[in-house]
C-alpha cells in the first residue's frame, strides 16, 4: 500500500503554491496545477500549502490482496 | 553558460533581469507561469505611500512608479486607484481612522498583471533569455556555478549560470534547495484567499477597512479594499483560521458583526489564494554564488515596491560580484538597513495583527470606541500603524485605569509580546 496524491482541478485556484513545496518537481502550473504522477512520491508536503483544499492523499492498494 | 540565472518573474526577478541585461550580462529568467499577466495568486497589488517605507519613498503617476532615493522609475501605464483613508473596525462597528487629512493617498492600488507584463516586454527587448512555463525545482552550487533543475510538462532539463538570483517568492524552493533557510525561524504555515466581489454595499469605497474580532471566527483581520480598476468591485482578503479554510471563514464572516451590512448582496466573481510559510528574514541573503531577493529572503513579504527595489539593487550587486566579489556583501548591507523587519522592534508588528484572540470582542469595542472620532496619522505601514493605534488608545490610559483597570494591566502585559508569542 502507498499514498497517492489526488488533485481536484475544479477546486484548484491556480496559485502555484503547491509546486513551491515540492522537492521532486512533480507539480507544475498551467492554468491550474498539473501533477506529474511519475515523479510524485506521495509525501504530502504540498497539501498544507493549498488554500482551497484541492490536494489530498488517499490510500492506494497495489496488486491483488490474497 | 549564462552569467546570471534569475528564478521567478515577479517584480524582483523582472527588475533584476532587466538591470542585468542592460549592464551587458547574459541573463536567463526562469518562470513557472506561461503568462505573467495572469494573476491567480493572492498577492500585494498596492504601493505603500508612507515616506521612507522599506528604505525609500515611492510615487506613482502617468510616467510609472518612481523611487526617490534609489533614483529609478519602473514603467507602468495601467490603472491607479488612491486609497485615501484606512479604518480598523471593531466587531460592534467602532472605527479607528487613519487619514492624512489633506487628500494624500495612504496607498495606491495598481494592476500587477499590467506591471509584470510591461517589465516582461522590456526584458525581451533588452535581450534577456526568457524561459516561461519552466518550473525550477532543485538547485546546486559547486562553487564555480549554480545549476538549476527545471521541469516542463514532465520533461527534465537544467541550466547553469555563474551567479543565481533567487526571486521565487515567499516559499522559495531554490532557497530551500540551497540550504539557505537553515537558521531561520519558521513561525507558521498558513493560507489565505483574496476574493474579488461584486455587490458590496460600501458608502466609502476609497477607504481600506480591517475588520477585527472573534465574531468572524478568524484570528487575523479580514481586509476589505477597493479594486484597482473597477469601481463596481471590491476585494477582500480572508485568512484561514486554525481549523477551517478561508472559504468557510468567508461564509461565516459575511453574516456577522460589522461586516454584515456591507455583504448582504455580495457575491464572489473571482478567487485567488496563496499558502505561505512565514520565516524570519534571512540575515545573510547571499550564499556562495546565489543571492535570495524579494520575498524569498524576507519575513513574509517585501510588497511590490520592496521587490522592485531588491531587483534593482541585485542587478548591480551581481555585476560587482562578478567583477570584484564584493557585490553580495554590499547588497546585504543595503538589505539589512532598508527593511523594517530587519530592525530590532519589527516583530512587534504582531501587536497590530494579533488583537484577537488576545482581546475579547467587548474589549475591542471599548478600546476602539475611545478613539472613534479622532483622526490618526495617515499611514499604511504595518509597522507604524500599530504604534499609532496604541499611542492613541493609551492617551486615554487614565480613563481605562478608572473604568477597566484589568484591561489596562492586560494591555501592559501584551505590549511585551513579540510575534513569537502570538503565532
Amino acid at each position: 500500500m502507498s499514498m497517492t496524491l489526488h488533485l481536484d482541478t475544479d477546486a484548484c485556484a491556480g496559485c502555484g503554491c503547491c509546486g513551491e513545496a515540492c522537492a521532486q518537481g512533480a507539480l507544475e502550473l498551467t492554468e491550474k496545477a498539473v501533477l506529474i504522477e511519475e515523479y510524485c512520491i506521495g509525501c504530502g508536503a504540498c497539501i498544507e500549502m493549498c488554500p482551497t483544499g484541492a490536494l489530498s492523499l488517499t490510500n492506494h492498494h497495489r496488486g491483488v490482496n490474497p | 553558460m549564462h552569467d546570471i540565472a534569475i528564478i521567478g518573474a515577479g517584480p524582483a526577478g523582472l527588475m533584476a533581469a532587466l538591470g542585468a541585461a542592460r549592464s551587458g550580462l547574459r541573463a536567463a529568467l526562469v518562470e513557472k507561469r506561461r503568462d505573467v499577466s495572469r494573476i491567480t495568486r493572492a498577492c500585494c497589488q498596492q504601493l505603500v505611500m508612507d515616506e521612507g517605507y522599506a528604505g525609500d519613498t515611492v510615487s506613482a503617476g502617468p510616467g510609472g512608479i518612481s523611487f526617490q532615493k534609489a533614483g529609478f522609475t519602473v514603467p507602468y501605464s495601467g490603472p491607479l486607484f488612491a486609497v485615501t483613508r484606512k479604518y480598523y473596525v471593531s466587531p460592534g462597528g467602532r472605527r479607528i481612522c487613519f487619514d492624512h487629512g489633506d487628500g494624500r493617498p495612504l496607498a495606491v492600488q495598481f494592476d500587477k498583471g499590467r506591471l509584470l507584463k510591461g517589465l516582461w516586454n522590456e526584458c525581451a527587448a533588452a535581450g534577456v533569455d526568457l524561459m516561461p512555463g519552466m518550473t525550477a525545482w532543485n538547485a546546486s552550487d559547486d562553487g564555480k556555478a549554480v545549476e538549476i533543475q527545471l521541469t516542463c510538462s514532465g520533461r527534465r532539463s537544467s541550466i547553469s549560470a555563474r551567479k543565481a538570483l533567487l526571486a521565487d517568492g515567499v516559499n522559495s524552493r531554490m532557497a530551500e534547495a540551497l540550504g539557505m533557510n537553515r537558521g531561520r525561524t519558521h513561525f507558521v504555515t498558513t493560507q489565505c484567499m483574496v476574493y474579488t466581489l461584486e455587490g458590496v454595499e460600501d458608502p466609502e469605497p476609497q477607504a481600506m477597512k480591517s475588520f477585527m474580532g472573534g465574531v468572524y471566527n478568524s484570528r487575523a483581520p479580514i481586509i476589505l479594499y477597493p479594486h484597482f480598476g473597477d469601481p463596481t468591485r471590491a476585494r477582500m482578503c480572508v485568512p484561514r483560521n486554525k481549523t477551517e479554510p478561508a472559504r468557510q471563514v468567508y461564509e461565516f464572516a459575511r453574516d456577522k458583526g460589522a461586516l454584515a451590512p456591507y455583504m448582504q448582496q455580495a457575491r464572489i466573481v473571482k478567487a485567488a489564494g496563496c499558502g505561505l510559510r512565514a520565516y524570519s528574514a534571512m540575515r545573510q541573503p547571499g550564499l556562495g554564488n546565489a543571492l535570495a531577493i524579494g520575498d524569498a529572503a524576507a519575513f513574509v513579504e517585501v510588497e511590490t515596491q520592496g521587490a522592485l527595489m531588491c531587483g534593482f539593487h541585485a542587478a548591480q550587486a551581481v555585476l560587482r560580484e562578478l567583477e570584484t566579489r564584493s557585490g553580495f556583501e554590499g547588497y546585504t548591507r543595503w538589505w539589512q538597513r532598508s527593511f523594517e523587519f530587519n530592525g530590532p522592534d519589527a516583530l512587534r508588528v504582531a501587536q497590530g495583527y494579533a488583537l484577537t484572540p488576545t482581546y475579547t470582542d467587548g474589549e475591542l469595542d471599548y478600546l476602539f470606541g475611545l478613539v472613534e472620532g479622532e483622526t490618526l496619522p495617515g499611514s499604511y505601514s504595518q509597522y507604524n500603524t500599530p504604534k499609532y493605534m496604541w499611542n492613541a488608545i493609551l492617551a486615554h490610559a487614565e480613563r481605562i485605569a478608572h473604568e477597566r483597570p484589568r484591561l489596562l494591566e492586560k494591555i501592559g502585559a501584551n505590549m511585551k509580546l513579540t510575534i513569537n508569542d502570538t503565532l
